[in-house]
């Protein structure tokens, strides 16, 4: 993420996974860390698929809209996503 | 130079600097409070510390040996602070919920002036008994405290605060709000104080030398307390305490900081703290170029946030889940009310217990206070008097360091620690407060042995019978009075009862008695019984061989003695006088009030009933000053008429009652009487009046004839009623 430019804070990123895991679309599973406490990685479920199978239409029609739409002008900062996904 | 403690985070042991863990503490703490109302609060809270401890860990690995401030704000940078990742937060809630939790960020973390107000509700997060000032604070986007006090105001002013807030706790539904203040806050600072905090809380508030208010609150009290004591000193009349507390300036300040106390929350968590002092809840973290950085990302996220929520909003719908999500969240939000309001009343009992009990207690100390005080005072006042009490040496030892030590180093002390307090000093050594609690046990002690020598001074008790010779009087009637005395000493330095005054030299005691008894022979005999206490037998009798007591006599009229004497020398050894008057049966006597005005009878009691129970004392009758009394076989009875003419003057009065009664009754039958009478007149007048036409106008001007002079008649009638009533009425009266 941050390779593509696009600061964010940690902290709101556990709200989110939470959340989403609170709304079935992940599941995680604890694994064991020698640096810390044991960590949680997070997998997607079948309907968390689904789901961001969807996004993924509905974004790029927004892209492309955008994308037509700034096109002669060129002007648009680099593309700022606002979707949390792992 | 900082302390390293060690904390067990997330199941970790990490060394830590105490000021690191301070500002963690409070991050998770913010953390805790935005994240107040999201259903898996704990789990995110509790993943965000699992991320920090890593962190922790990768910097221990590092090679550091503990964690550092730096450490701790680096890493609390990079997680973000509650007030950074808001805006994405409700961008994302709208998003993901729909409009399941939309309304909790209504009244966001912080205020937004845009926002819409919503309706009124009761705040359930933060709330004293129902929760209804804080819900009408959050809906004016104001201080609860200020509203609680508005409330706390009308209750006590008009008694309308109550009603109208069971009526609203009623109305209201309840919810938890998040607060919308952001800025500073009214708070009791526990840190500082001295009964409750409520006054470094002002001090903090707006900003002024912790002494200023504090100063405000104690001045008029204590001013209260040493004008209190001047004035009860010398004339001692019992309570002091309503007239300090409750009467003057000083006690409606004491109001006012109980009311204070009671509304204003304690300050508890640090964030609280920071809230008191209207710093920013972040205190410690540094805000800096991230800070900026981050700002700008938000509001280019939150130009997009506009666009992304509408579509969202479509998304959303398609939920099947969201349902069942609902379903959840209102069984689990009726849990938590039922909680809650479980809660919610133990937390008004305990709230209302505490608040008495402090006040209790309060009143207790202060009370205390002033009593030592009061008799700090009054020990200086009665200190002229010690040569009258005192033998010896070690006696007067005794009580000159029973009043420095056991009642003037409480009070020293107590007022070094109130200015001390006050001003803000913190006492460094305690071996201040041990000196004072050593001086004062001594004290304490010393006010023991002298109790205890002085008890034995009044071991013994020894009493002398002398009769008086008085002539018969011829009347048959003695009349008992007291002259009033040449010379008049208006307490010099303290009035007692009993002790009628002192100078230096000399103590005057009126402690005399009068036993009125039946006399055995048909002649009056007076005679008078001294009485004194003393270390022993021979002791108490030559106290009293100093006593002079005797009386004059004028005719009928007997003078007793204004009292006794004792000379320098002489203690007092609870030195008294009982004249004893024998009358014959058939004789009368009268007490004058002269007699219960200047003398004065008290008795130190030592706690053995050996006197009142001797002789024939017992057989004394009781007696009114200014009455005549007759002593008759059965006893002695009063002479006067007073009685008699109570009861023969209220059968008067029956009598007239009686008499307008019947008056009443009679004129009323008149009436009625009269009243047919007239009525007759009028019906025979209406019958002329059906007569034929013509003679209408003779009949007419004859009607008006008649009714004419009956008007006044009638008049006069019901006046002569009236009057028999009030009569009658007065007379009951």
């Amino acid at each position: 993420m941050k390779a593509a430019n696009l600061h964010i804070l940690e902290g709101t990123l556990y709200p989110l996974l939470t959340r989403l895991k609170n709304a079935g679309l992940l599941t995680y599973r604890w694994v064991e860390s020698n640096s810390g406490p044991p960590r949680k990685y997070f997998v997607m479920t079948d309907l968390g698929l689904e789901f961001y199978g969807e996004l993924e239409r509905t974004w790029k029609e927004l892209a492309d809209a955008v994308h037509t739409l700034t096109q002669p002008s060129a002007e648009q900062p680099s593309t700022e996503e606002n979707q949390p996904q792992p | 130079m900082k302390k390293v403690i060690n904390i067990n985070f997330q199941g970790r042991v990490i060394p830590i600097e105490e000021t690191a863990y301070d500002i963690l503490k409070q991050y998770v703490e913010s953390l805790r409070r935005f994240f107040a109302n999201e259903e898996g609060r704990d789990e995110i809270i509790n993943d965000i510390e699992g991320r920090i401890a890593e962190l922790f860990g990768e910097s221990l690995k590092k090679g550091d040996t503990c964690i550092t401030d730096e450490t701790v704000n680096k890493i609390i940078a990079s997680m973000g602070r509650p007030e950074d990742f808001e805006g994405e937060e409700a961008n994302v809630k709208s998003q993901l919920g729909g409009e399941g939790n939309q309304q909790q960020y209504n009244s966001g973390y912080n205020a937004y002036a845009n926002d819409p107000r919503g309706r009124l509700y009761r705040n359930d997060t933060d709330k004293l008994l129902g929760g209804v000032c804080s819900g009408i604070a959050n809906y004016l986007r104001v201080d609860p405290t200020i509203v609680r006090l508005v409330f706390a105001l009308m209750v006590f002013g008009a008694g309308t605060g109550i009603f109208l807030y069971i009526l609203l706790w009623i109305i209201l539904p309840s919810k938890p709000l998040v607060t919308n203040i952001s800025s500073k806050r009214l708070y009791r600072n526990p840190d500082e104080k001295v009964i409750a905090g409520v006054a470094s809380g002002i001090s903090a508030y707006f900003d002024i030398a912790i002494w200023i208010p504090r100063l405000i609150f104690a001045l008029p009290l204590v001013s209260g307390i040493a004008s209190s004591i001047f004035r009860h000193s010398f004339w001692w009349d019992g309570d002091p305490f309503p007239g300090v507390v409750f009467g003057s300036f000083g006690g409606t300040l004491f109001v006012v900081y109980a009311i204070l106390w009671a509304v204003i929350p304690e300050a508890k968590s640090a964030s609280e703290k920071l809230e008191m002092r209207g710093e920013k809840v972040d205190l410690n973290t540094i805000k800096n170029t991230i800070q900026e950085d981050l700002e700008g990302f938000k509001s280019r996220a939150e130009k997009w946030g506009g666009e992304v929520n509408e579509k969202a909003q479509e998304w959303s719908k398609e939920f099947t889940s969201t349902v069942n999500e609902k379903g959840k969240q209102f069984t689990s939000e009726v849990n938590y009310a039922a909680r809650k309001t479980g809660g919610g009343v133990f937390k008004i009992f305990g709230f209302i217990f505490k608040a008495f009990f402090l006040f209790i207690a309060g009143i207790i100390a202060f009370a205390l206070l002033v009593a030592l005080l009061a008799f700090l005072v009054a020990g200086i006042g009665v200190f002229p008097l010690k040569n009258f009490f005192l033998e010896g040496f070690w006696q007067n030892f005794l009580a000159w360091s029973t009043l420095l030590l056991f009642l003037g180093v409480p009070v020293i002390g107590f007022t070094t620690w109130l200015i001390r307090r006050i001003m803000g000093v913190k006492s460094g050594n305690k071996s201040v407060g041990f000196t004072f609690a050593g001086m004062w046990v001594l004290g304490l002690i010393s006010a023991g042995i002298l109790a205890f020598m002085i008890a034995e001074n009044f071991d013994a008790r020894a009493r002398d019978k002398q009769p008086l010779t008085i002539t018969q009087p011829a009347t048959g009637k003695l009349i008992i009075k007291v002259p009033d005395s040449k010379v008049k000493v208006y307490g010099r330095w303290f009035k007692m009862d009993g002790l009628l005054s002192m100078t230096d030299d000399s103590l005057f005691l009126n402690n005399v008695r009068i036993h009125l008894v039946k006399s055995n022979d048909s002649i009056f005999h007076m005679d008078a019984t001294k009485y004194s206490n003393g270390s022993d037998e021979s002791s108490a009798l030559r106290n009293i061989k100093e006593m002079n007591y005797g009386i004059s006599q004028q005719d009928s009229t007997v003078w007793l003695d204004r009292g006794f004497s004792l000379q320098r020398g002489t203690k007092f050894r609870n030195q008294g006088v009982v004249v004893t008057i024998y009358i014959p049966i058939g004789k009368r006597i009268l007490i004058d009030r002269t007699v219960q005005r200047r003398l004065n009878h008290f008795d130190v009691n030592n706690g053995r009933n050996d006197w009142d129970s001797d002789e024939d004392w017992n057989d004394n009758y009781g007696w009114d000053s200014d009455v005549e009394y007759k002593m008759t076989a059965g006893g002695l009875e009063r002479s006067d008429k007073k009685v008699k003419t109570v009861d023969e003057s209220q059968n008067d009065e029956n009598k007239e009652n009686q008499e307008a009664l019947d008056n009443y009754k009679k004129s009323k039958e008149d009436l009625k009487k009269e009243f047919e009478k007239k009525q007759k007149e009028v019906e025979d007048l209406k019958k002329e009046l059906e007569k034929p036409i013509d003679s209408t106008q003779y009949h007419y001007k004859k009607a008006t004839a008649v009714n004419a002079p009956m008007a006044p008649e009638t008049t006069t009638q019901l006046e002569d009623i009236l009057d028999s009533h009030m009569l009658l009425m007065q007379m009951i009266l």
